[in-house]
């Protein structure tokens, strides 16, 4: 088979994807078909909110969703080109730490109480590489350094560092073995603000410096305009708009991601009523028919609760799914104010 | 001109017990519990329906002694001649009202002071505690003997030297539930609209402490129907010719190799009875468990 | 010009611990006008949550008063005190812990009318729970369900509604909309607005969230390790920060808006411990004009132009 310059310079795409709940209560649809490609060097933002699916997603990209009740039900995940789905799971625990690494969102609770922090890092690459332990410690002082933690801490324990540093270790510790790929789950969401910026920064400079792809799943815009390069947005388990930043922020086509953006207080423009989106996140064991954001959406019409939208795109980089911008559907978007 | 309906009876309340009811149905070892005990409980309730004591329970036959079993004495008869199924029987009530009653004392006694010292602390915490623990240095059977010799045998008094035992046991449960509850925030709002303690206490934490002291219930209830059957046994509790399943094992000893059937009907009525407490007690802390956990 | 309705005086809320002083709350002083929201806003460990629930006496100070309309909450009686709280109420931030979960809706709201006996039928209660219900757009299917059944949005909407119960003349607003989703957190936003224009409510509004406070309050108090830092109407402080922490602060906020990257102020190192604090400005560690007499001597609070209170060296 031939493979495409182009392909080489995919690091991740996923088609297709379907990831279901299976409980008492109802089959959850976590995920229902998610197409997403990310090339080599770039970042990209998941965004959406509490029950959207990214979480599920990123989970399934590692393979470590619960089986029972999480079944990944369709789809295929390829990193440069190989699908993880029908990885063994001793070949998935080698692509863990080592090729794919990911950032939990609650640092306090991600490392390992009893272990210091030095011997955390050390695990991750003994376990890929074949280093000696001196080797592998001396390794680890390098992280912590690289990190902006000082390498004689290394003997210390994760209590007793702060919440800003325990999410540097931990980032520390998902670089080690310098991965193709970074999922950074709400990184910096349990951190304050300017710690936030500290570890953002940091961020952006390993980034930089190691061209790892990274997929940072997120709520806040603002972070997704400062690290990221393209933006997905997700709602009930589908993408429902992508495009790059300049795409989704400066041409935002589809009802939720315009809602989104409404819903911000915005620093710069001061509103005295903020425009909410009415209603709630859809229970994902009932998913509304047709279009799932309809029963939320200003502008739907009779077709959108009977037929699911096709993805179309607007752009080489930018599609949506919405039946307005469909041709023929007799759907349209009133003028958005000012 | 008439009043609206109250709109409270148009919606109607989805109780949580039939929440953790549901939950608890798909335990089979709980639901299993759960027929054996109510069994027992019916059967003790309707003893006398069922077996007449005067024929059954205290007539003799020395006629029929030591039988085993058979189509008109299932449990066949003691040294007396006695039908030992009617004798298990009444001697349920003495073992199911004993270790409901011992419960209710350690309940209300070990809870309230459990509950005011989790709740206020500082050195009230600590006195009630040590005192607490005082009892608990004591082991539950050698106190109930001594109670039971220094008051004299009747029912509430076994009731009492059983009770006090597990005071400690729900006083640590309790407190360990309030100190859990009292710094959450719904308790601090029910302070914000004015609430005084006692109130807090009552209407807002003890309700979620049931979990718990429910679960403790009908673990300390076995061993209420066990201390009684021991303090029978050793001629402490009821005495004959009062049939209680200890009493009626204690006798059973001597006669262990000719009539082994006068040992194992009365032991598996005990058994039965813990067993299936033990399995409902399960049963329940698992279904109450993840209730809070949405 | 008017008596503030709300007036806080050097107030101190110290907690002992094992290892010493904690000083939470140190030396905090200001006013609060009728009818107009103040947000006070800082980084975990700041004080905020304190200053707020000592403010409500849900915590006795360690010193200093609280005037509410001209009255000294800290020499009421304890039954004075409860006919006070009558005025003066809290929404808490985490809709999940401050819901009794053995409580349906309807009762949850009924308490401080059950509790205070400001209404004995129960018929007429009911009237009112719904009435509050509808107020805060809780739909009155819900009056008999349980907390746990319900969405944060709503759960939320339930605490506000006990809040306003006894029709308070000021609340205190403890992260309100923290824990919840953007878009949930817009429509409680709006109704917090709705509800003060609609009642003539004060608030003080606690936050971390910079973006949230700016939309939503008149003044804003900063706080840093227990200390009032800077106080200014809400459009100067965003213009003319003048405390180095505040200014590092609007600088941290990621905004979303790729036409204009942001100039980050990154601080250096890590919060100091507010347990036995040294003297000096507590912030001058990491402060980049630090000097001498910022670690020697702790700065004072001054009105450095109408309205706008700053404690920094700089400033003087």
């Amino acid at each position: 088979m031939e493979i495409q310059t182009s392909e080489i310079n995919t690091v991740l795409e996923i088609q297709d994807l379907v990831v279901n709940y299976e409980t008492d209560d109802g089959i959850v649809h976590a995920v229902n078909g998610v197409n997403l490609k990310l090339e080599r060097g770039r970042t990209l933002a998941l965004v959406g909110e509490t029950g959207a699916g990214k979480t599920t997603i990123a989970l399934s990209i590692l393979r470590l969703i619960q089986d029972p009740p999480g079944k990944i039900r369709g789809g295929s995940i390829r990193l440069e080109g190989e699908d993880l789905l029908t990885y063994t799971e001793r070949q998935m625990e080698a692509i863990r730490g080592d090729k794919v690494s990911m950032i939990f969102q609650d640092p306090m609770t991600s490392l390992n109480p009893v272990l210091t922090v030095g011997d955390q890092i050390a695990e991750v690459i003994q376990i890929h590489q074949k280093v000696s332990k001196a080797e592998a410690e001396k390794k680890a002082r390098e992280m912590l350094e690289l990190v902006g933690i000082d390498g004689d801490r290394a003997k210390e324990y994760p209590h007793q560092f702060s919440g800003g540093m325990k999410q540097r270790v931990v980032i520390a510790i998902a670089l080690s073995c310098n991965p193709t790929l970074l999922i950074a789950d709400e990184p910096t969401t349990a951190l304050d603000v300017t710690i936030q910026a500290q570890v953002l920064e940091l961020m952006k400079e390993l980034r930089e410096k190691y061209q790892t792809s990274m997929i940072m799943i997120t709520h806040d815009l603002g972070i997704v305009a400062e690290t990221c390069d393209e933006v997905s947005i997700v709602y009930a388990g589908r993408i429902v708009e992508h495009g790059t930043l300049r795409d989704i922020f400066k041409n935002t086509k589809h009802p939720y991601t315009v809602g989104l953006f409404n819903s911000l207080p915005n620093i710069k423009r001061r509103k005295d009523m903020l425009k909410p989106i009415k209603g709630l996140m859809p229970d994902p064991t009932n998913l509304p028919s047709g279009c799932p954001f309809h029963p939320r959406c200003d502008h739907a019409q009779e077709i959108c609760s009977k037929r699911k939208p096709l993805t179309t795109y607007l752009s080489d980089t930018h599609f949506v799914e919405c039946l307005a911008y469909e041709n023929g559907t007799g759907v349209t978007i009133a003028e958005r104010e000012g | 001109m008439s009043e609206p309906a109250s709109k409270l009876k148009k919606y109607k309340k989805r109780s949580q017990a039939a929440e953790v009811w549901r939950r608890f149905r798909r335990n089979k070892a709980a639901i299993l519990g759960l027929i054996i005990f109510s069994c027992i409980l019916l059967v003790s309730i309707f003893a006398d329906v069922l077996v007449d004591y005067e024929t059954k329970v205290k007539e003799q036959n020395f006629m029929n002694r030591m039988a085993p079993p058979s189509w008109e004495h299932p449990f066949g008869t003691d040294e007396f001649g006695r039908d030992i199924l009617g004798r298990v029987i009444h001697g349920s009530r003495l073992s199911l009202a004993v270790g409901l009653g011992s419960v209710v004392i350690s309940l209300l006694i070990g809870g309230a002071l459990g509950a005011i010292a989790g709740f206020y602390g500082g050195r009230l915490d600590n006195l009630i505690m040590r005192m607490v623990d005082i009892f608990m240095a004591i082991p539950s059977t050698i106190m109930a003997i001594t109670i039971m010799a220094a008051l004299g045998a009747s029912t509430f008094n076994l009731m009492l030297a059983i009770g006090i035992s597990f005071i400690p046991t729900y006083a640590r449960i309790m407190r360990s539930s309030v100190i859990g509850l009292r710094n959450t925030e719904f308790v601090e709002a029910a302070k914000a609209i004015g609430a005084k303690n006692s109130t807090i206490i009552l209407t807002e934490i003890l309700p979620n402490c049931l979990a718990p002291i429910l679960v403790q219930v009908t673990m300390s209830f076995a061993f209420g129907v066990l201390n009684v059957s021991t303090l029978s046994f050793i001629g402490l509790g009821i005495s004959p010719p009062t049939p209680e399943w200890g009493n009626m094992l204690s006798t059973a000893r001597e006669y262990l190799r000719d009539a082994p059937h006068m040992c194992f009907f009365p032991g598996m009525a005990i058994v039965l009875t813990i067993l299936s407490l033990n399995l409902l007690g399960d049963g329940l802390r698992d279904a109450l468990d993840p209730k809070l956990k949405q | 010009m008017a008596q503030p309705l709300l007036e806080v005086k050097n107030l101190k809320k110290y907690f002992k611990t094992k290892k010493g002083t904690l000083h939470a709350v140190d030396d905090v002083s200001f006013t609060v006008e009728q009818g107009k929201t103040l947000g006070v806003v800082g980084e975990s460990g700041c004080g905020k949550s304190t200053t707020g629930r000592t403010i409500l006496r849900l915590l006795e100070p360690t010193s200093g008063q609280v005037f509410f309309e001209g009255k000294d909450i800290f020499s009421l009686s304890p039954r004075q005190m409860r006919a006070m709280r009558k005025e003066m109420q809290i929404i808490f931030q985490d809709p999940y812990a401050s819901l009794n979960p053995r409580k349906t809706v309807g009762e949850i709201i009924a308490m401080p009318l059950v509790l205070n006996k400001i209404i004995t039928d129960p018929r007429k209660r009911e009237e009112r729970v719904l009435e509050l219900m509808e107020t805060v757009g809780l739909a009155e299917r819900f009056i008999n369900t349980y907390p746990h059944e319900l969405d944060g949005g709503r759960r939320q909407r339930i605490g506000i509604a006990r809040a306003l119960a006894m029709e308070p003349k000021f609340i205190v607003c403890d992260e309100p909309v923290s824990a919840l989703d953007v878009s949930i957190q817009a429509q409680i936003l709006n109704l917090l607005t709705t509800l003060q224009k609609q009642f003539g409510l004060t608030y003080i509004f606690i936050t971390h969230d910079l973006s949230v406070v700016h939309h939503f309050s008149d003044d804003i108090a900063v706080m840093y390790l227990g200390q009032l830092v800077e106080k200014a109407p809400t459009a100067e402080l965003f213009e003319k920060p003048l405390h180095p922490y505040t200014q590092a602060l609007l600088s941290a906020i990621p905004i979303p808006d790729i036409d204009h990257p942001q100039k980050r102020i990154i601080l250096r190192g890590e919060l100091a411990s507010p347990i036995n604090p040294k003297p000096g400005c507590r912030f001058a560690p990491r402060c980049n004009y630090a000097s001498e007499k910022c670690m020697n001597k702790t700065p004072e609070l001054r009105e450095v132009s109408p309205g706008h209170f700053v404690a920094c060296a700089l400033a003087e």
